[in-house]
């Protein structure tokens, strides 16, 4: 029996359930914040290969795991880096055609992610209709058998992980909305009820004292990781903002050579001072 | 020549667009159609609502303090929905109008937001769809561009990312959807709508100073016209004071290229000052 009370573990410990080859899902929103990024670069310090990453606003997580040549294909309907422009990975990844890149928009992926987190197998669903996001991916179209109209059915988008970045959950995974809502702040848990496996990177693992501040309850969280400021270099609202300056004068500059990444992550992930 | 800016004229053709009572899906990083949406509130749409990054009508409507104080539209708003929530308002009929700039417009109003060139190995790519195949259910949608080239106005997209007026929209009502598709084009040098033969696309006003000569040249496949092409009429002094309260750093800059390192410098300077 899994022990609901604590679910405790180390950032090591819970990058190791992530397996080579995984379907793994992300939140946070802008582009630039909630990100699990401590858990992120565990992920790439531990060597992990041939991912398949999903987010509605693919951010810094998806740019880094690029750079470090552990995807094997995105599944988004933006990626980016928000007011510091286009993901340079992401764009490099596009032009050379080496990662697939599977085009989502923000409808058609919370549609396959509802399915998936209801049991469905499919979605019927009413946008983009006749377009290549459909045809490039042979989704079908089905009758609705009460009306006569046709659907599209978007098939269900099932995952074997998500990981999340937030302010405060208890031992058990008990998960606390933010201190302010953000425009998709309830995408997190959106894309969380579609996977096999939850984890919880938390600044703060202490109890909630407001039951109706709940967003996530502790059966829906599988593991639960203390992980304080564990989205650096993007922010977490109401906690602390992203870090322009290493972002702007650090990161990007060695997004531009690759020999200049190959020292970043040098630097800053595998030689990066944090409790693992 | 006309006097007034490209972006002045366009942001006013825009917001000409706006109904009031009109329920409007306002993206962010579109100052060109919030400064549109924002100058229609003020004069003939007083009963206009809108998102704003989730904030339903901030009573605020100046761009450039609500882009630059992020408390300032939950101070000033009504109300606050998840993307989520919107998408099924969306979903269900409750969006009137959608402004969207897409990369490439056909004959048909079928746009691509998403890559140029060939889709596995594109020359350039854009951040991704977001949420562009709203198309099928906002109900009227108001293209726009700040480039008026063969290159935007292209025979056959590069990458089909939302359906315009296919099969004369018969698909529409096969689907039971709510959206009627792009109704209007708003360009530097025109204004398009669909109402040509099989619902192609079809010159209806030139902007000041515009030639039909010029834009059909300015377009990559034959364009009708309609019966009576003329100019618009050039924004009143109303309007320009109206589009000058909502967006007085001139935000809808950042959208034209050659206007973009302007509108950026002037933006910084006043981030600096406040």
């Amino acid at each position: 029996m899994v022990d609901q009370a604590n679910k405790l573990k180390s950032l090591s410990e819970a990058a190791s359930l992530v397996d080579d080859g995984a379907r793994i899902g992300f939140g946070g929103q802008p582009a630039l914040s909630r990100r699990p990024m401590s858990f992120v670069r565990e992920l790439i310090r531990q060597g992990r290969r041939d991912l398949h990453v999903f987010n509605m606003i693919g951010g810094l997580e998806i740019d880094l795991l690029l750079g470090a040549g552990a995807v094997a294909s995105t599944h988004c309907s933006y990626v980016g880096l928000g007011d510091l422009g286009q993901s340079p990975h992401f764009q490099a990844a596009a032009r050379a055609g080496s990662v697939e890149i599977e085009e989502f928009s923000e409808f058609t992926l919370v549609a396959s992610l509802r399915a998936a987190g209801m049991d469905l197998p499919f979605m019927p669903w009413k946008t983009a209709w006749g377009s290549e996001v459909v045809s490039r991916q042979g989704w079908k179209t089905i009758t609705c058998p009460y009306t006569g109209v046709d659907l599209l059915a978007v098939p269900a988008t099932g995952l074997d992980v998500v990981v999340l970045q937030v302010s405060r959950c208890d031992a058990a995974g008990n998960v606390e909305l933010p201190a302010t809502l953000e425009l998709s702040y309830d995408f997190d848990y959106l894309i969380a009820r579609a996977a096999a496996r939850v984890v919880v990177c938390a600044e703060r693992v202490e109890p909630i004292a407001d039951p109706t501040r709940v967003a996530m309850i502790a059966r829906e969280v599988d593991c639960v990781v203390h992980a304080p400021h564990g989205a650096w270099p993007c922010g977490l609202g109401g906690e602390y903002s992203p870090d322009i300056e290493h972002l702007a004068e650090t990161y990007l500059p060695a997004t531009r050579v690759p020999s200049d990444f190959l020292d970043y992550l040098r630097e800053h992930v595998h030689g990066r001072d944090e409790p693992r | 020549m006309s006097t007034v800016g490209v972006d002045v004229l366009m942001a006013v053709a825009m917001a000409r667009e706006v109904r009031d009572g009109d329920f409007v899906s306002h993206g962010s990083a579109v100052p060109l159609a919030g400064a549109a949406l924002m100058t229609a509130k003020a004069l003939h749409a007083p009963h206009v609502d809108f998102f704003y990054d989730g904030w339903v009508t901030p009573g605020e409507t100046d761009l450039a303090a609500l882009a630059l104080d992020p408390g300032l539209a939950r101070r000033s708003a009504i109300a606050f929905l998840s993307q989520a929530q919107i998408m099924e308002l969306e979903l269900r009929g409750g969006c009137d109008l959608q402004f969207l700039r897409p990369a490439q417009i056909d004959p048909l109003g079928n746009v691509n937001v998403s890559s140029i060139g060939p889709p596995e190995h594109p020359s350039r790519r854009f951040h991704g769809i977001a949420v562009a195949d709203a198309m099928t259910i906002v109900r009227r949608i108001c293209l726009y561009v700040t480039e008026h080239t063969p290159r935007v106005f292209v025979e056959r997209l590069d990458f089909l990312t939302g359906v315009g007026h296919a099969e004369e929209d018969r698909w529409r009502e096969r689907l039971g959807v709510t959206g009627t598709g792009p109704q209007l084009v708003v360009t530097p040098l025109a204004l398009l709508d669909f109402a040509a033969p099989g619902s192609r696309m079809r010159l209806r006003a030139l902007m000041p100073g515009a030639s039909v000569e010029q834009v059909r040249e300015a377009t990559g496949f034959e364009l009708a016209l309609a019966p009576d092409v003329a100019e618009i009429d050039i924004p009143s002094r109303e309007e320009i004071a109206a589009l000058e309260a909502a967006d007085p750093l001139a935000t809808r800059q950042l959208e034209f290229r050659e206007l973009r390192a302007g509108a950026q410098a002037r933006l910084a300077a006043h981030a600096a000052r406040s």
